[in-house]
């Protein structure tokens, strides 16, 4: 890999004090970057961009910069890495003219000010970006705002749109998230794509979660090995606050790998008495929402136990099934998929349930995927255990002859 | 106009209509900083512990920087 092979190659250089290492990290996870760090025993300083603020278009770049801050060499690539640093530690550049500003915090009260008085969808997406990142007790709600501002004011905003689709997923990831919040991030990620397709950090933030059809690579399958190899070291790897699974472990695939197991649908004749979110509520994300004739989505499904029933999973019995309904011609690569039980009675616990669903050629428009979840649940008010079926209608949309989806389709 | 000096401006004129960024020649889209200019100051929170910094705080030293995912 290419940062790796930097760091392996220019590590004499490094202790000698002849070179510092720096990294910029463009994740939607910054802490899975930690864990990378640790695994490739790489101790030099990363700064954290999660909303691309640099603007950069793919990654990685390597970039040489001199004492005075000045870019020397772009695009030095790994395989001569020992020779490329050896050369850039011989050259000597002359001073350029005046000081070199120190690093400042963007000023967050004052720029929210001059959104205010400037009225403009630049000044709106500054102070987004400013209180995002520095934005102290409640960073998504304000950002949120602002950058929804700032597409009111011009809504061919790339930077605004992608930055929006993070903040959103940001507050999916903290105890501040509210519903749907996953899937207006992808929803923004994708229409910053539309904006821009060569923006390959738009791009990637959407395979990241997205259907193994348009995956380059796994994203995050070396997490497992990383731990492993860590641990071996006699050290804790680093911990992450969000656990990669499903689609962001899941290997690319580049045929549509439907099951061909023929499945039985658990409740073909609907007798299960339904939970209409009373005991388990539950949210959808498809990723992407909309899609080309022919291509395919990833849906994933959380089922959260509620808090205000006291509800929890049973899991002396079966483990929770999903079962999905495609219409004629839609394949799906599970219809049934089951989940394992943990080993305690009873649990509280999120569970998530992903499958992909391929659109057939000649497909356009809005389409619903109905699917349903069986389980066995209890609830402490009562103190009743049951068998419920939670029906579950999954919006997708199809991309007819070209047309502009308005920013307030959501 | 003296023949040699045509010959150097026509000279100029192609080699100002080949010249290109390195994001150019290399196909890629183009990117927000070049060679020659300083690196953006951007302050960014260091992932060890959340304080901002930024390419200003390397003054002095030389700098490989890698701009990069753990993926």
């Amino acid at each position: 890999m290419h940062v790796p092979g930097w760091h392996e190659a220019t590590k004499e250089l490094q202790r000698q004090g002849q070179l510092q290492m720096l990294g910029i990290i463009e994740e939607q996870h910054p802490d899975r970057a930690q864990l990378f760090m640790q695994w490739k025993q790489m101790g030099w300083p990363v700064l954290v961009d999660s909303y691309n603020l640099l603007e950069a278009p793919y990654v990685p770049i390597t970039v040489a910069i001199d004492e005075h801050g000045i870019v020397r060499h772009i695009g030095m690539p790994m395989q001569d890495a020992r020779r490329l640093a050896e050369q850039f530690l011989k050259e000597s550049y002359e001073r350029p003219v005046g000081d070199a500003p120190p690093t400042r915090l963007p000023e967050v009260e004052k720029l929210k000010v001059a959104a205010e008085q400037q009225k403009t969808g630049a000044a709106w997406r500054a102070y987004g970006d400013a209180v995002a990142v520095w934005g102290g007790r409640e960073p998504f709600a304000n950002a949120i705002a602002a950058y929804e501002q700032a597409l009111k004011l011009n809504p061919h905003d790339e930077l605004a749109e992608f930055r929006l689709g993070v903040a959103y997923r940001m507050r999916y990831d903290s105890d501040r998230r509210r519903a749907q919040d996953f899937q207006h991030a992808v929803t923004h990620w994708s229409r910053a794509l539309e904006m821009n397709p060569n923006q390959y950090i738009f791009r990637r933030r959407i395979q990241q979660y997205g259907p193994r059809l348009s995956k380059p690579y796994p994203f995050y399958d070396w997490v497992a090995e990383a731990r492993r190899e860590i641990r071996a070291r006699g050290l804790e790897p680093a911990t992450v606050t969000v656990e990669p699974m499903g689609a962001e472990i899941a290997q690319p695939e580049r045929s549509f790998p439907q099951s061909d197991v023929v499945e039985r649908e658990p409740d073909p004749q609907e007798k299960i008495l339904r939970d209409g979110g009373q005991f388990i509520r539950t949210e959808t994300t498809v990723v992407p929402p909309v899609i080309d004739p022919g291509g395919a989505a990833r849906v994933h499904i959380v089922f959260r136990p509620n808090w205000e029933t006291k509800a929890h999973w049973n899991n002396e019995v079966n483990g929770l099934v999903l079962w999905v309904n495609p219409p004629e011609g839609w394949p799906v690569d599970h219809r049934a998929q089951t989940l394992a039980n943990p080993p305690q009675s009873t649990s509280q616990e999120i569970r998530r349930v992903e499958f992909e669903v391929r659109a057939p050629p000649n497909a356009a428009g809005r389409v619903t995927i109905p699917a349903y979840a069986l389980y066995y649940v209890c609830e402490d008010v009562n103190g009743i255990c049951m068998y419920r079926r939670q029906d579950l209608r999954i919006p997708l949309e199809v991309r007819g002859p070209a047309r502009n989806i308005s920013p307030q389709e959501k | 106009m003296k023949l040699y000096l045509k010959i150097l401006f026509a000279w100029a004129a192609i080699l100002a209509g080949v010249s290109v960024t390195h994001a150019q020649r290399s196909g890629m889209a183009p990117l927000p900083f070049q060679v020659g200019e300083p690196f953006p100051a951007i302050a960014l929170p260091a992932l060890e512990d959340g304080r901002p910094r930024s390419i200003a705080d390397f003054r002095g030293q030389k700098v490989i920087l890698h701009i990069f995912a753990s993926w």
